[in-house]
């Protein structure tokens, strides 16, 4: 309904805009002035990812409450914000849902998400029919994403070979393993974190001894684990959430002695801080990705933890997926201050003008974007270290700035990949 | 429950049944045919409830048929469906073929699979058969997930933009609306025809006595397969639809999630009758992308109205049509106890076919 | 190093778990001619209040037992309130335990949230022991693989030995004569779906132990356990076992050999069985 009122009436719509455009339940489509700003939240509410929807609220509530408003809006240069949201399972099938819900029914301005990858690809997929909508992308990873050429849709975080990047080199030079056992799960966020990983480490020099792809939902490493080779001098493990957790845990009744490289999800605080008894194997692991260690000392950081903590249901401590949503709203609040709430016609170019040109610090250091609408950023290595109460925790080991997209893409590979 | 031969005092009941059944046809398709034109926003309406509604209402259709007619429960019908959608991404995204003939190729494939799953299963009944169905589901699921070659694995075959049939074009939503709305309409018509055809007769026949059709010279498990067939073609139709309402195809169209999904679509709009599932299509459709703006726990909203429907009305959801026209009508009596003949429960197989499991 | 005797042993001891969750299920149906399609939710219930048992004392025994009362009450409560009527409904008990496990998938979410827990166990446990020609192998995995086999001792020994053994075989044989000898077939009914879900249950606890808890679990035990059954034979105690370690053995081999597609190859053991045996390993011909 919306892009038919555009198409064909246009000419109109700029005489009679607020009228016409109540139809669409939309009042910033049309050429004229933009009287409201209907911002659509997708993040997950159910699945193993419920907790995201959380998160995207508590990141949204401390961006909002820096303008003076709340998770459901606020006002921008006297222009009215509302932010709706729309929960997801973390399949591309609900996000297709749940997107077209936002923009068609809804009628949304500017749609900001979502979670997995497997949605942002289809999320990716639907911008390019709605080129009237503009999308800030929440924490989907995907390397392609950014290169499906659609210039409505902005990611301000880094893809998930870009989360890799730095540690190759320090995995061969200061930790000097020459070889490494890689065991990942077989779909694409590891394809594209094992690659950033190992298209750096073996330039550096390195070699690999083999490759494990184990389904998704894999419990039983036992097997797996009885094939690394005893050449090995570390395992890569691309792993995350609960198969992270099982391969951590059997490592260590398994008795495994090689120290681990870790993809971006495999060490996070959810896995470090369950029950299972993973000292032995997880500390000296050492991983990459876009949340530094928590004695991280900028003051951008600090009082964005600060802040979080004050959201009801926030973790202990901020989480990839809120500090990625907090990371990429604050950038569209920003650029919606910089055009003074007016998105600008057509296509809210103007609102894309802003983004496009939007540097700023970030919690997380320095985030602007390159041609791709892709954010260059800061990407942080960290280790896995025993706290004085016994506690597993991460410590800071590098910080590399001004971290760019590769423009490759990774599919499952042996050996390096090509 | 299906007489194989109209006798003379039959015929008035028969022709009656006939009649209404077609008026209460007739005006869903009309109200199908005015949908996008009473919806306020049909770019929302026509893909999420619309085409969702009818591609979940023709899988659910192949499940019900099987099971009123064949009397086997197959779990497997989402994944015929998914085998054509995953055929449709292939033949015309990955080998670039034109996509006619990877329409038809891939309506092959998905019945081709519902054969091969025939040859597998049709030798076990009722409760086996629908374990193995399920199981063979999940070896397919397992297959999509991984086979990066064929399927391209978790990240699945995209885009698969609606086509230009040359003779119309499905890129319009409301064109693309109205060709699923045929499509529905013909799986539907050809369900109603093959339960009037010799065929047809033959395995409502086999389903009540399969042990008397053997005897008759039947090979009862040829028919089953050959209905097994069919099925699995409809369901394929169900899949065509899918594949351009989403766009893509991803190992989640196969996944245990969707299969239940169509079995709740079935059971909810009545499980014995053919057209009911697109009620039930409709009101899972609704629930899908409603239900949680009042409720975060709408799958066990979902799965109570599920046990609800199976405990107190087990026709499903156009079984409630008969119940108030009881309350409504004095001729009621007579027709209720019709409507609820042909529109029979799940069926009761565990006496028939496992003396074992009686215990009365 | 030659591996193939530790991977042998690997696939023992998952089929350790997966007999002791697909006993209870063959139980049910041997007895009962139902299929509850809930049973993954038994095992993930009785994992859940399991791990929360086991938390709380500290003691991993008391973690077993918790998990086994609770599926047994739950399925004590699924029998009497919801499929008790229809109990020779064998589809409709089907579909309501699959409204049940639709249910059960969604609170358990709701209560225990998406990511994985995994129930503690003693320290003392948690050692390797040397074995010879395999080498170090954990003790907790012999240790499952212990309960596994005493377990399964012990229900072919109450079925072949015991007054209720018989009046359960008599039943399976033949349940309206049984009735009409004065037995109270509904109570033993009641009582046999309690015993497998709490097996199930039991099952939930012992994988705990080894791999984490997490949503979704309650559907893949499912299939596992029918793949089981299907493939040793519906309703018979020594098929369960005969399929667990087949299916566990599978793969684990297949983990090996071509990991992406180890969950195809352990059900493409099913289709090789259905295609030679319709009826299953150990299964009568239906």
């Amino acid at each position: 309904m919306k892009s038919l009122l555009k198409k064909r009436l246009l000419p109109v719509v700029a005489v009679a805009a607020a009228a016409g455009l109540a139809l669409s339940g939309c009042s910033a489509g049309g050429g004229g002035e933009t009287k409201e700003i209907k911002i659509g939240v997708l993040a997950t509410d159910k699945g193993n990812l419920a907790f995201g929807m959380d998160e995207a609220k508590a990141a949204i509530g401390v961006s909002m409450a820096a303008i003076g408003g709340t998770i459901d809006g606020g006002e921008i240069d006297g222009v009215p914000v509302t932010i709706v949201y729309e929960g997801t399972d973390g399949t591309s099938a609900s996000a297709q849902t749940a997107v077209k819900k936002l923009v068609e029914n809804d009628g949304v301005d500017i749609v900001f998400g979502p979670v997995s990858g497997d949605e942002g690809e289809t999320v990716v997929q639907y911008a390019l029919t709605t080129p009237e909508v503009t999308y800030v992308n929440g924490s989907a990873s995907p390397v392609g994403m950014t290169l499906a050429g659609a210039d409505n849709f902005f990611r301000f975080h880094g893809d998930s070979a870009m989360w890799m990047g730095g540690l190759g080199d320090y995995a061969y030079n200061d930790k000097g393993y020459k070889k490494i056992y890689a065991i990942a799960e077989d779909y694409s966020f590891p394809y594209d974190n094992a690659g950033g990983f190992f298209s750096e480490f073996c330039a550096a020099g390195g070699s690999v001894t083999g490759n494990s792809w184990v389904p998704v939902g894999t419990t039983d490493y036992s097997s797996i684990i009885a094939q690394i080779p005893a050449d090995t001098d570390a395992v890569y493990v691309g792993l995350g959430g609960a198969d992270a957790a099982s391969f951590l845990s059997q490592a260590v009744t398994a008795g495994v002695k090689k120290p681990l490289v870790g993809g971006t999800i495999a060490v996070d605080t959810t896995a470090l801080s369950g029950d299972a008894n993973i000292a032995d194997v997880a500390v000296g692991t050492i991983a990459g990705g876009p949340v530094p260690g928590p004695d991280y000392s900028s003051p951008e950081w600090q009082a964005f933890v600060a802040e979080y903590a004050k959201q009801p249901k926030a973790f202990p401590s901020p989480s990839i997926f809120s500090i990625l949503y907090y990371n990429s709203f604050n950038s569209l609040l920003l650029a919606l201050e910089e055009v003074k709430g007016q998105l600008g016609s057509p296509d809210q170019k103007d609102l894309r003008a802003a983004l496009t040109a939007l540097e700023w610090t970030s919690p997380t250091g320095v985030i602007k974007l390159d041609a791709n609408r892709q954010a260059i950023v800061d990407n942080f290595l960290i280790e896995v270290v025993q706290g004085a109460d016994g506690k597993l925790t991460t410590k800071q080991i590098s910080q590399t700035s001004g971290v760019k997209q590769g423009t490759k893409t990774y599919d499952r590979f042996e050996g390096c990949p090509n | 429950m299906s007489s194989s031969k109209q006798t003379s005092a039959h015929s008035g009941t028969w022709k009656r049944w006939v009649t209404t059944q077609n008026v209460v046809v007739a005006v869903v398709i009309v109200l199908g045919v005015i949908f996008p034109l009473v919806v306020d926003r049909p770019r929302f309406w026509l893909p999420n409830i619309g085409v969702r509604t009818l591609w979940m209402g023709t899988i659910a259709m192949s499940l019900v048929f099987l099971n009123k007619y064949v009397g086997l429960l197959s779990l497997a019908q989402m994944t015929f469906a998914g085998i054509c959608s995953y055929g449709i991404g292939y033949f015309s995204v990955t080998m670039g073929l034109p996509i006619i003939p990877s329409i038809i190729l891939s309506l092959g494939v998905g019945s081709l699979a519902g054969y091969i799953t025939a040859l597998i299963a049709v030798r076990t009944k009722a409760i086996y058969f629908m374990m193995i169905t399920l199981a063979l589901s999940q070896v397919f699921y397992s297959w999509a997930s991984q086979a990066i070659e064929v399927t391209n694995a978790r990240r699945g075959i995209a885009p698969i933009p609606r086509p230009n049939l040359g003779f119309i074009d499905l890129n319009d939503i409301t064109t693309f609306y109205y060709f699923a709305l045929f499509l529905a309409v013909l799986s539907y018509v050809i369900f109603r025809y093959t339960a009037k055809s010799q065929f047809g007769l033959a395995i409502q026949g086999i389903k009540d006595s399969p042990e008397r059709m053997s005897a008759l010279g039947y090979n009862v498990n040829r028919y089953r397969t050959a209905a097994l067939t069919l099925a699995a073609f409809v369901a394929s139709i169900g899949g065509v639809i899918l594949v351009f309402d989403r766009n893509q195809v991803d190992p989640s169209f196969v996944s245990l999630d969707s299969t239940l999904n169509i079995l709740v679509v079935a059971v909810v709009g009545g499980i014995g009758s053919l057209g009911g599932v697109f009620i039930g299509g409709l009101v899972f459709a609704l629930l899908q992308n409603f239900a949680q703006d009042f409720t975060d726990r709408y799958m066990t909203l979902t799965g109570l109205v599920f046990i609800g429907v199976l405990l107190f009305f087990p026709a499903g959801l156009v079984g409630l049509g008969p119940i108030i026209r009881r309350l409504f009508s004095k001729r009621a009596k007579t027709s209720a106890s019709k409507a609820s003949s042909d529109t029979p429960t799940v069926e009761r197989r565990a006496g028939t076919h496992n003396k074992k499991g009686q215990h009365k | 190093m030659d591996i193939w005797p530790l991977i042998l042993l690997n696939g023992l001891t998952l089929g350790a778990v997966y007999f002791v969750a697909s006993s209870g299920l063959t139980l049910i149906f041997g007895l009962m001619r139902v299929i509850t399609l809930a049973h993954g939710t038994s095992f993930l219930f009785g994992g859940y209040l399991g791990y929360v048992a086991a938390s709380v004392t500290g003691n991993w025994i008391v973690g077993l037992v918790a998990g086994l009362v609770a599926a047994g009450l739950l399925g004590l409560f699924t029998h009497q309130v919801l499929i008790r009527r229809f109990q020779d409904d064998d589809m409709r008990v089907a579909l309501i335990t699959l409204g049940v496990a639709v249910i059960g998938t969604d609170l358990m979410l709701a209560v225990f949230g998406g990511t994985a827990t995994q129930v503690p166990f003693p320290q003392e446990f948690q050692v390797a022991l040397q074995i010879p020609g395999i080498g170090d192998y954990p003790l907790i995995r012999l240790i499952i693989l212990a309960i596994a086999v005493v377990l399964g001792l012990a229900i072919y020994l109450v079925i072949a030995r015991t007054r209720f053994g018989s009046i359960v075989r008599a039943g399976v044989d033949d349940a309206p004569m049984t009735s009409a000898t004065g037995v109270n077939v509904r109570v033993v009914f009641a009582v046999i779906f309690a015993v497998g879900s709490a097996l199930a249950g039991l099952a939930g606890v012992i994988s705990g132990t080894l791999f984490p808890l997490l949503p979704g679990q309650d559907g893949s035990y499912l299939l596992f356990s029918l793949v089981v059954v299907i493939v040793g034979g519906m309703g018979s105690i020594p098929g369960a076992a005969i399929g667990s370690v087949l299916v566990g053995v599978v793969s684990q081999f297949a983990l090996v050999v071509a990991p992406t597609y180890a969950f195809v190859l352990t059900f493409a053991l099913m289709v090789i069985v259905l295609a030679v045996r319709p009826q299953g390993i150990m299964g009568r011909p239906a």
